[in-house]
């Protein structure tokens, strides 16, 4: 396999390795032109991540692979997925990492987590956000019931959620 | 009695909504919602997100058709619908372009689906639907073997 279009402005020469289970390319400048001989089987069988030195410049995958990327990419931008924003995706990491104490202390019962601790406790969903609306505005919180398994499970009758 | 929108196949009930920002007031938008008694929670489409400022304060594992699970966020929202106010309506968003209205939702109201006629009545207690049923089935003669019999 040739590289040759995608690094004609610098010449290196590559040696395979494997790290953390996935195949890994370091890429060395070199003084001749530039050709690295890659398996195409075992680019088949995984991604393999081009690095310069240290840094990672390019992940190789399967013609397979790529497809079903790109499929993924577009069924993404079809059902309009929104990122969860930074604050409520913090407040969600702090929800999970308190959770082995929380079972323990509000097992059942709901709770809203803000700024990193648990700002409201009650025992409806919208009660308790009632609650932190009232003492804090409308900042950003998570709001969950404190159960084994969470979040909680939902039924809809067809596919056409925004993930 | 609100006829069947003939737009869905086979017709379904759907009726005009208003959605609200639950803390900013001004921000609303009126739609249409179709009723689904299929769906455990409601839904709003994704532009609403935007429009509204709306912000997730949760998270479900939702379950399709097909059983699978993906992660979905929640918002919270103010459902007009009726003449009846839910302050606050846990939903996810969907990529459609009408609400849908959940068995969340659907609990706060009495639902007549005359499935023969193709049209339906919604509203918060009993007497605000029977009465015009009544008086609709009092009215019709010779009544059709389809037409509904007794509203409850």
């Amino acid at each position: 396999m040739n590289l040759n279009s995608a690094w004609s402005r610098t010449a290196f020469y590559g040696s395979q390795r494997r790290e953390g289970g996935v195949k890994t390319i370091v890429m060395k400048e070199a003084a001749g032109g530039y050709t690295v001989a890659l398996d195409s089987f075992a680019v088949a069988q995984g991604p393999m991540v081009l690095r310069i030195d240290d840094s990672p410049v390019a992940v190789l995958i399967s013609p397979a692979d790529y497809a079903a990327f790109q499929a993924w990419q577009a069924e993404r931008e079809t059902s309009g997925a929104l990122a969860a924003p930074p604050d409520f995706e913090h407040a969600v990491a702090t929800f999970e990492r308190l959770k082995p104490a929380l079972l323990e202390q509000y097992n059942g019962r709901v709770v809203a987590v803000h700024d990193g601790r648990v700002v409201a406790v009650g025992d409806d969903r919208m009660a308790v956000l009632e609650m932190v609306t009232a003492q804090y505005g409308p900042v950003p919180c998570y709001i969950e019931r404190v159960e084994p398994e969470t979040p909680r499970r939902a039924r809809i009758s067809s596919a056409w959620i925004a993930r | 009695m609100i006829p069947y929108d003939q737009g869905f196949s086979p017709p379904a009930p759907v009726l005009q909504v208003t959605i609200t920002n639950c803390t900013q007031k001004r921000r609303w938008r009126t739609m249409s919602a179709l009723v689904d008694t299929g769906s455990d929670i409601s839904a709003v489409p994704r532009e609403l997100a935007h429009t509204l400022q709306l912000y997730p304060v949760g998270r479900l594992r939702l379950e399709d058709v097909q059983a699978r699970v993906t992660i979905a966020l929640t918002y919270v929202v103010q459902l007009t619908v009726a003449g009846l106010v839910i302050p606050r309506l846990e939903v996810i968003l969907t990529g459609l372009s009408h609400v849908v209205l959940g068995r969340d939702a659907l609990a706060e109201f009495c639902v007549l689906l005359r499935g023969p006629e193709q049209t339906f009545d919604m509203g918060a207690t009993l007497d605000a639907i029977l009465p015009g049923f009544m008086r609709r089935q009092a009215g019709s003669h010779p009544p059709s073997s389809r037409a509904c019999r007794s509203a409850v």
